[in-house]
């Protein structure tokens, strides 16, 4: 009995001893949400803010000398504002953006051009209506079908003689205002919610590593399903005959492939954790995953493999032209690749990370055994 | 030979049939129903029953149980009242049989209605008070002695105690067989994802950096789970056997998100202790079952008698033989278990998978409908995360949608496709189901699935 367990024990030793050369680098992950709560979260939604207040600025003047010039500044406020949400989109399931649907208040697309006329000719010219329209009547899109759906000749008659002008401009104001309340309001969250987000650093539902992979994930599943799959007529995975280029991100004011670029970028620097504050980075998710030496569904290193896919897409996007409700009417073949790139980029997402990570997609708080 | 036959028939007989005191199954009677009242109030109060019950459009039925259906109105809240209230009357040993029955009914029922709620430590509930249904646990200690409802007894047969043992013995010797393969031993998966992603903890979370440490959870833990039960029965070892018991169950409670387990094995492996210590431990509550340990020698008139005690004693044996055979039917189907999960719950198979998996389904009929199914619009967070995984629920979510098609968006003949890819243990996502094969026409049963791709095989 003794020798038995003289043997075992050495046996043992052994065998620890050779799997304790190697040890695993820790990853401050404290440091990596304090990096994204102080230099990514928050400034991405500060300068959103002050992107809308500049677009409201505008606003007001052109309301007070509605002309071509004004409107012009106007149309590059809304501009200037729309490219900085492309930044903010990606935090929509952490806790504050979450709790007031940022996403729906402010870039549900595409709108629904005939909703927002017929509310507009009934002459409305209240400022508070907002709050209670459907998601695909106000945001950014919205904006953008008011400010670009028809050539500006037609767009400042429409808020200057229209019989409804008034009624155009207190939607258009309207609209405005919905998204500084909701964007102050994420802000004035973020403040009390950033304790507890760089505290929270377990697995769990709550946890601040679940809520990055998931809204993440979510952002690239929106990537995938409305800037790119919808408009090139995808139900979901599936390839129909009918197109809808009116889906189009972006169908009037045209930026849809200059966004998904804008997309592609951000969601490479959120991964990194570069900021304008941090232009090295080295302190996001990718850093962590690549301390795991975890290997993707392609075959490489699943943190690198993430970030090529990223590169391929980028590739696939930028082949698309510039207008991409044009590229799935006359190169359909273009969108197709795009698709096929961007939901391998979702497989890796959220099945690979998140397995690499020890959390959950779409996870809800239960008990396991 | 006849000679020897009879000795071994009498050694049987009277390993099984010696008599010993009641006090270890009367203070398992309160500890159990001191937990189920806990776990039921927890549960209640997490707001469970409305997310897990009364919210789900969908439910995922056990094959064969598809007619079990959740209560509509306050119903489930009636049903969740129930257990508390009988788990409150098994603790107190009052209307013992019908709190037992009861709870049984109300608990095991609960577990039927959907298979994405499943949790071993509910099947091991299930099975305990289903046993405790039969055994006398209300004869001491008890209200129903004290206010005269029944007859009390100091003496029970030993094969009482020793069924409630063995199940626990099962429970972990099978959790340990299970952890033999080579994710667990070889890998250290998926203990290193999960121990990896606590390094955060204070004091021993810098562990989890070391690969050692991973290992050595990993097979100490399969150790303990294989050899407990022999530690816990021999009263040498037993006072270390439980420390490692109470050791373990916290550790791992503390660490991962397992709900009321760890406390219910603690509590579960007190019935290994010494009739006399479980006299000591009832004299605790003696002020308010008025009833002293026994004093009084044994007799006949103190002795619980079972009558048709063979019939019971067989009747046992065949569920102990079940028992034991049930978490071996994974070898008649193909394929890796861990992958498939064919033949994978009621096994004991606790904490040995890390899987994800995203899948979605696209329904299409002959006149050329095709749509995609956002899960979400059918299914909770909860069912979409079984679902996504499992492929008896990926098949039944399936017939599902080419109902709700035909019957509610008017295609004709649905077919029903999934795409699915998932990760397991470590081992990058790969394709899980053949999106060729149109799953309204697989059949629901126990036969080997065959659209389940193989997990070896890595496709580009």
């Amino acid at each position: 009995m003794k020798r038995c367990i003289a043997i075992l024990l050495s046996c043992s030793i052994l065998f620890l001893t050779a799997c304790m050369e190697k040890e695993q680098p820790s990853y401050d992950k404290k440091a990596m949400f304090i990096n994204y709560a102080d230099n990514l979260i928050q400034p991405a939604f500060t300068t959103y803010g002050q992107k809308l207040t500049a677009l409201k600025t505008a606003f007001t003047n052109f309301s007070t000398t509605s002309d071509a010039t004004n409107l012009t500044a106007l149309q590059t406020a809304f501009l200037d504002a729309y490219a900085a949400w492309q930044s903010c989109e990606i935090y929509e399931k952490t806790t504050p953006s979450d709790e007031v649907m940022a996403i729906d208040n402010n870039n549900y697309f595409p709108s629904r051009a005939d909703s927002i006329t017929a509310y507009i000719q009934r002459g409305s010219t209240s400022l508070s209506f907002v709050k209670g329209r459907i998601k695909s009547d106000k945001g950014l899109p919205a904006m953008e079908y008011l400010l670009y759906g028809k050539d500006n000749a037609q767009t400042l008659i429409q808020f200057t003689t229209d019989p409804n002008a008034t009624a155009y401009k207190a939607y258009l104001e309207s609209l405005i205002d919905n998204c500084i309340q909701v964007n102050t309001d994420i802000l004035t969250k973020w403040t009390s919610y950033r304790d507890i987000y760089i505290n929270s650093l377990g697995t769990d539902a709550a946890g601040s590593l679940s809520l990055m992979v998931n809204s993440i994930a979510r952002r690239i599943d929106d990537f995938k399903r409305h800037q790119i799959g919808i408009p090139a007529g995808y139900q979901g995975n599936v390839k129909t005959i009918y197109t809808k280029p009116e889906a189009t991100q972006t169908y009037y004011a045209n930026k849809s492939v200059e966004y998904m670029l804008l997309t592609l970028d951000n969601l490479e620097k959120v991964l990194n954790g570069k900021s304008a504050i941090d232009t090295i980075g080295g302190n996001g998710l990718i850093n962590y995953i690549q301390t795991l030496n975890y290997t993707s569904t392609f075959g490489g290193n699943l943190a690198d493999d993430v970030l090529t896919q990223i590169a391929v897409c980028k590739t696939k996007a930028t082949a698309c032209g510039t207008n991409y409700a044009h590229t799935v009417i006359t190169d359909i073949a273009k969108a197709d690749a795009l698709f096929l790139e961007a939901k391998k980029l979702l497989v890796l997402m959220k099945v690979d990370v998140p397995s690499a990570l020890g959390v959950s997609i779409t996870y809800t708080d239960s008990d396991g055994d | 030979m006849a000679t020897n036959d009879t000795s071994i028939t009498s050694k049987i007989h009277s390993f099984l049939f010696r008599t010993t005191s009641i006090a270890p199954l009367a203070s398992f009677r309160i500890l159990l129903g001191a937990m189920l009242l806990f776990s039921s109030i927890r549960f209640v109060a997490k707001g469970w029953v409305d997310l897990l019950y009364i919210q789900p459009t969908f439910y995922f039925s056990y094959e064969g149980f598809e007619l079990i259906r959740p209560l509509p109105g306050i119903g489930m809240y009636v049903v969740f009242s129930i257990m508390i209230l009988s788990a409150c009357c098994i603790l107190l040993g009052l209307f013992y049989r019908i709190a037992t029955i009861l709870f049984f009914l109300a608990f095991t029922y609960v577990e039927l209605l959907d298979k994405t709620n499943y949790l071993n430590h509910y099947y091991f509930v299930s099975i305990v008070s289903l046993v405790m249904c039969f055994l006398p646990a209300h004869k001491f200690a008890s209200l129903d002695v004290r206010f005269g409802l029944t007859k009390p007894k100091q003496y029970i047969p030993i094969w009482f105690i020793y069924i409630l043992q063995l199940q626990i013995g099962i429970v972990y010797f099978f959790a340990g067989i299970a952890k033999i393969n080579p994710d667990w031993l070889l890998h250290a998966q998926p203990l290193s994802i999960w121990l990896k992603s606590r390094d955060y903890l204070p004091i021993i979370g810098f562990l989890f950096d070391y690969k050692i440490v991973w290992y050595l959870f990993s097979w100490f833990g399969m150790l303990f789970d294989i050899s407990i039960f022999f530690f816990l029965i021999h009263s040498k070892t037993r006072p270390y056997a439980y420390a490692a018991v109470v050791f373990f169950h916290v550790v791992t409670g503390w660490l991962f998100q397992i709900g009321v387990f760890p406390y219910v094995m603690i509590v579960a492996t007190w019935i290994f202790f010494s009739a006399d210590f479980h006299q000591k431990f009832l004299r605790l509550f003696s002020f308010i079952f008025k009833q002293d340990v026994p004093s009084e020698t044994q007799s006949s008139n103190n002795t619980y008698q079972l009558s048709f005690a063979k019939f019971w004693v067989l009747l046992f044996a065949v569920h102990f033989i079940i028992q034991l055979l049930l978490p071996f039917r994974y070898i008649l189907y193909p394929g890796k278990l861990f992958w498939t999960e064919q033949g994978y719950r009621f096994s004991w198979r606790v904490m040995l998978m890390e899987k994800n998996a995203l899948t979605t389904f696209v329904v299409k009929d002959k006149t050329g409908k095709i749509e995609e199914i956002q899960n979400c619009h059918y299914l909770t967070p909860q069912q979409e995360k079984q679902m996504s995984t499992q492929p008896d629920m990926i098949l039944q979510f399936a017939h599902f949608l080419a109902k709700e098609y035909n019957t509610k968006h008017g295609f004709q003949q649905a077919e029903v496709y999934a795409d699915s890819y998932a990760a397991l243990n470590g081992h990058p996502s790969r394709p899980f189901i053949n999106n060729n094969v149109d799953l309204a026409k697989q059949p629901i049963n126990f036969a080997p699935k065959s659209w389940i791709l193989p997990f070896e095989k890595l496709q580009p």
